[in-house]
């Protein structure tokens, strides 16, 4: 179970602002959902391996060879604010 | 013309018995005739009208032209083309011109296909009904009162409707076999890595495949073949596009996998007579139907729910307002810029699995829910893996109802996933699967029956999709 509290920290670390509508809908979605979840403890899985992803044949990897990358001013073609080539962001530090 | 296949306005077009721009301007009448299905979020029609133009040209002059030349084909917009609007039906990237393009597309075109739109889709594609999109519904061309499928709802109402000859739409849970079986078309899920998705916004990495939408399990047969294969820009990739194209099959002898527990859940009676129906043509054929017990499955959708929640969680981070996508113009400082670009470019449905995910991947939480979901997921691998030692293919009906109505489900997310029960398991355990149309309701809307192949088992999955679709017809 989430408490309002702790959604709000989720939120904050997710990067979301919450109004106190959706604190409440969101608290009854995520209980719902991680109550569906709750399911998994069905099954015992002490002594099963977890997956992950799907194996990668390490040999197959491509040659470590420097290739070109995009091009600067075609990178920056779908930012919001740019300047001197480079991304513009508030000021961060005074 | 419109409601040709795609191997046949092929073998029209290599005949000269159709010029490319026939057929792209006859597809274009068809999306102008039918923008109330809100189906496409942009329509390619300039470019498309010029590239036909040239392959005409081409062709006229005898030149050599590719297996897809002048034919005019959908992508779900969350497909990358380098000067073409991707926005994954969201706010969040309404503005978005990707500078580059996706493996698929890359592949398509060498083929001289024509892109003629992007298709309309959950947003982010996380929905099963199509109606989370910033866009707005997609509308099913069967019954318009009734949901298209998600996520890749736009790419199978564009088929439904004649919009083109094939689509491609993106797979985490179902997002391309339920929407096919919705709309009355076929639809396929490629075994995990056998695509590369270079270039298609990730969603659920290790769930995700591309795949695609047509009219038969022929054409999509044609579309895998072209699409598949390593890509060194997916370390994922590790399939080959060695598919052999229309080889005899026959069912006799043929051993037909179905879900005991599966099956018996089943309430709705046009699915349930449909799917005996079915099986019995198949069993006429000399198919043994062999009953499995796989009582994992149902822990399938609980897995989904934990492992795409938090994938999508750490894949949506790098929605920033900064480098790309949308900016608020509410901040006074760099934390408030991703506060409110992200507060206001997201909807409702992605917020929920953006928190959700965070929640379990937060370190209180890992292990018992993350962690925990993996080693589900070896469970449910491992059912598949036993199974496929008992029988060829497997085959469930592709969603436990047909399409419902608008609003029906939206309040209720655990209801709207179980239409995904019979497709999330094949995700998980990173199975082929494709689905194929079965039947009408009893008020006329489709029906799919969705065949599961072992991990690269494509071969026998669309030669048995090929045979299945003869008997039909």
């Amino acid at each position: 179970m989430i408490n309002q509290e702790e959604l709000k920290k989720i939120a904050v670390l997710s990067r979301l602002e919450l109004n106190e509508e959706e604190l409440i809908s969101f608290e009854n979605d995520l209980n719902k959902a991680l109550d569906y979840i709750d399911k998994l403890n069905e099954l015992d899985t002490n002594s099963v391996e977890p997956t992950y992803c799907t194996p990668i044949n390490v040999e197959d990897l491509r040659e470590d060879v420097i290739k070109p990358s995009m091009d600067r001013e075609l990178l920056l073609q779908n930012a919001p604010e740019q300047e001197d080539g480079a991304f513009k962001v508030p000021t961060v530090v005074e | 013309m419109q409601k040709k296949t795609l191997v046949e306005i092929i073998e029209l077009l290599n005949k000269k018995q159709v010029s490319s721009e026939e057929v792209v301007s006859g597809c274009l009448k068809q999306i102008e005739k039918n923008t109330h299905l809100n189906a496409l979020n942009y329509v390619n029609s300039k470019d498309a009208l010029n590239s036909a133009k040239k392959i005409d040209e081409r062709r006229q002059k005898g030149e050599k032209l590719g297996l897809l030349a002048g034919v005019p084909i959908v992508l779900k917009d969350n497909i990358c083309v380098q000067g073409i609007p991707t926005t994954c039906s969201s706010k969040m990237l309404q503005n978005f011109v990707p500078q580059y393009t996706a493996t698929v597309v890359t592949k398509l075109l060498a083929e001289d296909a024509i892109i003629i739109g992007k298709a309309n889709m959950d947003e982010f594609a996380m929905g099963s009904s199509n109606e989370t999109s910033f866009t707005g519904k997609v509308l099913n061309p069967i019954d318009n009162e009734y949901v298209p499928g998600g996520s890749s709802g736009g790419s199978a109402a564009s088929i439904a409707a004649n919009f083109a000859y094939a689509a491609l739409g993106s797979d985490t849970g179902g997002s391309i076999r339920q929407p096919a079986a919705f709309c009355g078309v076929v639809g396929v899920k490629p075994t995990y890595g056998a695509v590369s998705r270079y270039g298609v916004v990730a969603f659920a990495s290790s769930l995700d495949q591309v795949g695609p939408i047509t009219k038969t399990a022929q054409d999509a047969a044609l579309i895998f073949k072209i699409i598949s294969g390593k890509d060194e820009l997916d370390i994922t990739s590790c399939g080959n596009s060695n598919l052999k194209l229309n080889q005899d099959f026959s069912f006799k002898g043929k051993k037909i996998g179905i879900p005991k527990e599966f099956f018996d859940q089943i309430t709705d009676n046009d699915v349930k007579n449909t799917m005996n129906q079915e099986l019995k043509k198949l069993e006429n054929q000399g198919a043994e139907i062999i009953e499995l017990s796989m009582k994992t499955l149902e822990y399938a959708m609980p897995t989904y729910n934990v492992l795409a929640s938090a994938e999508a969680a750490s894949n949506l981070s790098r929605f920033d307002g900064i480098k790309y996508g949308y900016r608020s113009d509410n901040f006074d400082d760099l934390l408030s810029i991703y506060f409110k670009s992200r507060s206001e470019g997201f909807g409702y449905e992605v917020k929920r699995r953006i928190l959700l995910g965070n929640y379990m991947l937060t370190s209180a939480c890992f292990e018992k829910y993350y962690i925990k979901a993996q080693k589900v997921q070896t469970l449910i691998k491992n059912t598949f893996l036993q199974a496929f030692e008992k029988c060829d293919l497997i085959v469930t009906p592709t969603s436990a109802t047909p399409a419902f109505k608008f609003g029906e489900k939206q309040n209720d997310k655990v209801a709207m996933a179980l239409s995904d029960v019979f497709t999330v398991p094949v995700n998980i355990a990173g199975n082929a699967a494709i689905s194929i149309p079965a039947g009408l309701s009893s008020k006329g809307l489709p029906i799919g029956l969705q065949i599961i192949a072992p991990h690269f088992g494509e071969q026998m999955m669309f030669d048995a999709a090929q045979a299945y679709e003869r008997l039909s017809k």
